[in-house]
């Protein structure tokens, strides 16, 4: 997948990303990051074709993003929204995990189905209504409906926002297979160290251009990216700075 | 001594559920104290919330035990619906705040002047402070769906904030809000809303819940931690199974050991 010199606004006065080129690798896990308000949600639909650049390209696999009929869109990228209420629509858990395998025609979708729920620790929600999980569940359904799709591409806006370390552990085993399987995964964290371990990739957005994009993140820490970009350091990091210097100023 | 708010025994049980979303819990707000709940998916926080501010009185669905006093009224019984403009609730998906039925944000928080009936001469004063406050300026006259995660959030905090509300529920607002917005957040809460009574729910340990200076840990339903920040920084390390702690358990020894007061100024600082 590869984003090529993109620039996007939502209108004239409101640019947004200003010629940003990108490409993702297969088998791979990329952290996007960046404040609020940098971008990191328009690329992620620019690169799921759900918006077209004012300029520049998005290809996949050597074509145009744009010139691809919707359903070969549909089957090479695969899209968990950061608010899950934007894209569930079904009367029950596996309807909702059925529904796009069933859309794009793929066979046995009942059995993937299954496994899908077993997966994410799902199988005893099945019958249930979306609207009846609670809120973290409902985010890992939204996860569960992008991994249960063929899609080479998976691209998460904010997949671990709300959910306990136990959620987003039991979520990156099913990224960390994903992976294995040779799919390249995109999400976007406002805070990168959640996963940072199990990343292959930083690439921080600012003032809607890359500000950072990096592959050796072992021992890569908020000090560098900090250095670097122009990403607030955590509160308890710097609190903790304050005090070191108060405790040196007092002797 | 009774507070603005009394909780009382609080037992919700959804659709006939065997096990309670929340057991027998109790604790009291004054008009000025600021409480954190902290605890996974599922602890009950939301359903504390929704409780308090009326939305889960009367409806079939559900079954309320116990008793909330707002101001001397009866929640759980006597107001039916919401008691909003009494409580204003900052909901986990803040877009649902939004009515879609103004052009821009500011439009959005007239809409809420009005629900809240506050005469029209202090409407503009009152709106021009809360976008101030809430740092909205830069994306008030925006329409609400254009906005990004962050900027939600902030939105829909000020459309509420606008009405003046002496109770404010906050449900997981840093989830969205990068470390940036969150600093913002606290600076909020202490300077504006340093007169009202602000409950404010996460799963992760933020700098928001930390200046609140009282502490409730929720576990399935059950407060299984009531106590001061102080407490709760002491015991840190055994609320690690239920509370994602961030950054915060490596900042333990340097800042969670230190008095209410020094803690409070250290974090002046870097509001």
């Amino acid at each position: 997948m590869i984003a090529e010199r993109v620039s996007f606004g939502y209108s004239e006065d409101l640019p947004v990303l200003h010629d940003v080129s990108l490409t993702l690798h297969p088998a791979s896990l990329t952290i996007l990051s960046g404040r609020n308000g940098s971008g990191k949600s328009t690329l992620l639909r620019l690169l799921s074709g759900l918006l077209s650049p004012s300029d520049g390209t998005i290809r996949l696999n050597g074509r145009d993003i744009h010139a691809l009929p919707p359903p070969e869109r549909a089957r090479s990228v695969g899209v968990a929204f950061q608010f899950a209420e934007d894209q569930l629509t079904e009367r029950t858990v596996a309807r909702e995990i059925a529904l796009g395998l069933r859309a794009l025609g793929i066979p046995e979708f009942d059995r993937r189905t299954s496994e899908s729920l077993s997966a994410f620790g799902m199988s005893d929600f099945a019958d249930r209504h979306p609207y009846d999980l609670e809120p973290a569940q409902r985010k890992l359904l939204t996860i569960a409906c992008a991994l249960s799709s063929p899609a080479q591409w998976i691209l998460l806006d904010e997949p671990f926002a709300g959910l306990s370390r136990a959620e987003i552990n039991w979520a990156l085993v099913t990224l960390r297979a994903a992976k294995q399987d040779g799919r390249s995964i995109m999400l976007v964290a406002h805070d990168p160290t959640i996963v940072m371990s199990e990343a292959d990739r930083l690439v921080v957005i600012h003032e809607g251009k890359i500000a950072l994009d990096r592959t050796k993140l072992e021992g890569f820490s908020y000090e560098h990216i900090t250095a670097t970009t122009a990403m607030p350091m955590p509160a308890s990091l710097r609190l903790r700075m304050m005090r070191e210097k108060e405790l040196k100023a007092g002797g | 001594m009774d507070g603005n708010c009394a909780v009382r025994h609080l037992t919700v049980r959804y659709n006939g559920q065997e096990t309670p979303a929340l057991d027998r819990l109790s604790f009291t707000l004054g008009p000025t104290d600021r409480c954190a709940v902290v605890g996974p998916a599922g602890a009950g926080k939301t359903s504390l919330l929704h409780a308090m501010s009326g939305i889960l009185s009367g409806q079939p669905y559900v079954d309320l035990q116990g008793s909330i006093t707002l101001n001397g009224e009866e929640v759980l019984r006597g107001i039916s619906g919401s008691a909003f403009p009494l409580v204003a609730l900052l909901p986990q998906d803040p877009a649902v705040v939004f009515s879609d039925l103004a052009p821009d944000v500011e439009s959005e928080m007239r809409l809420t002047l009005r629900q809240a009936e506050l005469p029209q001469e202090q409407w503009e004063e009152r709106l021009e402070r809360t976008v101030r406050a809430c740092g909205i300026g830069g994306f008030s006259r925006r329409h609400p769906r254009s906005l990004s995660g962050g900027e939600t959030q902030l939105a829909a905090l000020a459309i509420l904030l606008v009405a003046g509300s002496p109770v404010i529920c906050l449900d997981e607002p840093c989830s969205s809000l990068d470390q940036e917005r969150q600093v913002e957040l606290s600076r909020l809460l202490s300077a504006t809303l340093h007169d009202r009574a602000i409950i404010i729910t996460e799963t992760t340990l933020t700098l928001p819940v930390l200046t609140c200076r009282s502490i409730m840990v929720l576990d399935k339903g059950r407060a299984i931690f009531q106590g001061t920040r102080e407490q709760f920084w002491e015991q840190l390390s055994e609320f690690a199974e239920v509370v994602d702690l961030g950054g915060w358990a490596e900042t333990r020894d340097a800042i969670g050991l230190l008095s209410a007061d020094d803690f409070d100024r250290l974090v002046e600082g870097l509001l």
